[in-house]
């Protein structure tokens, strides 16, 4: 144990300084939010991943296996929206960016504490809303709730509409919190040319939350509306229009996905540096394209409306609105090449997590482009090239990335160290199962398998058959990562203050950190990351 | 909060009166106007006024300078082009999925090409 540990450990941490129940329901410390947002958005993935395996083993067969086709239709809707709207969208921002913004920033809280503590209970009620839902009744509209069906689908869409709808909340406070802080509460010698891209990334997220949420509430209540009191906003035979629901709603859904997608890339700029022994290339133009991507990211709704009898105008715009992303987003991939380019790779486990991130980001990425050409995806929409390409881009590159961010603040939150081999087993077994399971769905899209449907020709069962043996990969790949985090939390070595050697800022603090995060005010003297300066950050 | 303490509520008063005689002017432009094609466009006027009198003095976005020049032109770029896109894709649509009645989806094609259904008896066959 060296003397910087010693020293950490014989103070009170955030964890170790009060202990009772109560000091976590009411606490108002940024470090133990993101820790119970941790929590709940694992429980979400959990649930999440069940329903997932239950659709992937009733997939194992061209008929029936274990389900009927209603069941079929709620189990898709539920995995749908559970990982949507209770693990992608939160993940890294409301755990991992309430746990480190302000640790990268120098300061001791977020600028609302209070709000803070409400965005977790909000959540949570949005999430049991939603959850109770699923346990009345189900719904079968599929996670995006398309009218007319959802204004007249027998099953409990109310409940999930309004879960999803107070989850929106939260999600509006945490932006509204990231940007207060990232404006007032930078420590001394942190101007603006010196904010870590994570925060950067944070930041534009936050915009998009901000701006973009409302909506999304605002067309769920309608939907609500409409189904409970019959107003005639979308059911075409009361004047309505349906296609105006596809426009609200992804007017929202699109931004989210780079409400998923930012974040992540956020995660993998500071991992990148941190086992690249190398500052980032280019640290400009990756924030820069970070508000590219969330600018440009708001005018491409329309190209999930392609077939929906939108004008053939409007959809050569949002053809080539969509494309415009694959330049910013190809700015980072290149940026991030160059960092590792000359680097001293360090190929830990978090860097195995950033390795499979840009390969599937890259790969999701062109198949976006190919699927933003309209006459292509007249063919392909609603097939599983879909379902591949968003799990490509949405799903691996929020996995990826959440599983970086985990193995590399988790020291930092906990103070301890993961088996590194145990962690490497399951770093490459997730990364080998989630492309077994889903490079098959683009062939079996480009075969014509339409998305949610139960049954399909016999002879795409072979691809089915490994795109479930993918997925039981992956499953088992998170169990591993289960077991040895739960296993390190008690009996992992206990960690240095900062074991990777990494010059990011949220190393100046101890780890796991102090109640007030520094024992000190923090002063930011240098670049971030930058690995010109031999020694390691003096802990504050 | 000591600032908005010395601002005069008259100040307020006057705004209030403006935004009553837009009210009115709204209502008589719609009721007694018969501007034809321009009533939208100037409702829609009048409409935008109101929305910045309250948003620069009872909301005192007036009082902050990043808000005004940031937030707020921002908060209308996008409500623009969220609307301007939508409006722009209703606008160049054809309406396929809801036809003006059943006729509208048959071609009308002059009564001289018109062929008789099979079967029938002014169907005439061999010529």
């Amino acid at each position: 144990m060296n003397p910087s540990t010693a020293g950490s450990l014989a103070e009170p941490t955030y964890l170790n300084h009060e202990t009772t129940v109560r000091s976590w329901l009411l606490t108002r410390d940024h470090k133990r939010i993101g820790v119970m947002f941790l929590v709940l958005v694992i429980s979400a993935l959990l649930l999440g991943g069940v329903f997932a395996m239950l659709l992937r083993i009733e997939l194992l067969t061209p008929g029936p296996t274990i389900m009927g086709p209603m069941t079929y239709n709620r189990v898709f809707t539920l995995h749908g929206v559970t990982m949507v709207w209770l693990f992608m969208i939160p993940a890294i921002p409301s755990a991992f960016g309430n746990f480190v913004l302000p640790l990268m920033l120098g300061a001791k809280e977020v600028a609302f504490p209070r709000l803070n503590l409400a965005s977790v209970y909000i959540y949570a009620a949005g999430a049991a809303l939603t959850v109770f839902g699923m346990v009345w009744s189900g719904a079968d509209t599929g996670w995006t709730f398309y009218t007319p069906y959802s204004t007249t689908s027998p099953t409990a869409v109310t409940p999930i509409l309004l879960g999803v709808f107070i989850i929106g909340f939260s999600t509006i406070i945490t932006g509204l919190n990231f940007i207060t802080t990232t404006h007032t509460l930078r420590a001394p010698g942190m101007h603006w040319s010196r904010i870590p891209l994570f925060v950067w990334a944070i930041y534009g997220t936050s915009v998009i939350q901000v701006v973009a949420t409302p909506v999304l509430a605002m067309v769920l209540v309608l939907v609500a509306l409409e189904r409970v009191a019959g107003v005639g906003i979308f059911d075409p035979t009361r004047g309505g229009d349906p296609v105006l629901f596809q426009h609200m709603f992804w007017f929202y859904s699109h931004p989210a996905v780079y409400i998923m997608v930012l974040p992540a890339m956020g995660v993998i700029t500071e991992v990148v540096c941190a086992f690249s022994r190398k500052n980032i290339f280019g640290y400009r133009m990756i924030a820069a394209s970070t508000f590219g991507i969330a600018f440009v990211g708001f005018f491409s709704w329309g190209h999930h409306m392609f077939v929906s009898g939108q004008s053939t105008f409007g959809s050569g715009i949002f053809g080539v609105l969509s494309m415009l992303v694959a330049i910013f987003t190809a700015i980072k991939i290149f940026n991030w090449v160059a960092t590792m380019y000359g680097g001293a790779i360090d190929l830990k486990v978090p860097l195995l997590y950033v390795l499979g991130f840009i390969f599937l980001l890259t790969f999701g990425g062109m198949t976006g482009v190919a699927v933003a050409t309209t006459s292509l995806d007249v063919h392909w929409h609603d097939t599983y090239f879909i379902v591949a390409h968003f799990h490509y881009i949405m799903v691996g590159s929020v996995l990826m990335a959440f599983l970086a961010a985990l193995h590399y603040w988790w020291p930092k939150m906990f103070g301890r160290l993961f088996p590194e081999r145990w962690a490497s087993v399951a770093a490459c077994t997730i990364i080998f199962g989630f492309i077994v399971t889903f490079l098959p769905q683009f062939l079996l899209g480009n075969m014509g398998m339409p998305r949610r449907y139960y049954q399909y020709p016999s002879e795409m069962q072979w691809l089915n058959v490994l795109s479930t043996a993918g997925a039981s990969l992956l499953a088992f790949g998170f169990g591993l990562i289960g077991l040895y985090l739960v296993w390190s939390l008690r009996y992992g070595k206990v960690s240095p203050a900062n074991p990777w050697g990494s010059r990011g800022y949220e190393w100046f603090s101890a780890s796991p950190p102090g109640p007030h995060n520094f024992r000190e005010p923090p002063r930011f003297e240098r670049e971030v990351h930058d690995y010109t300066v031999s020694e390691a950050p003096h802990v504050f | 909060m000591a600032e908005h303490g010395r601002k005069s509520v008259w100040g307020y008063v006057g705004i209030w009166g403006v935004l009553v005689v837009l009210t009115v002017a709204t209502w008589l432009l719609g009721t007694r106007g018969h501007l034809g094609h321009w009533s939208l466009p100037v409702a829609l006027g009048i409409a935008l006024t109101k929305t910045a009198l309250v948003a620069m003095f009872f909301m005192h976005l007036v009082e902050q300078p990043g808000a005004r020049r940031v937030v707020f032109p921002v908060s209308a770029l996008f409500l623009a082009l969220l609307l301007g896109l939508s409006l722009v894709e209703a606008m160049t649509r054809v309406r396929m999925a809801r036809p003006d009645g059943p006729k509208a989806l048959e071609p009308v094609r002059p009564a001289s090409t018109r062929t008789a259904p099979p079967g029938s008896p002014t169907r005439r066959v061999g010529h």
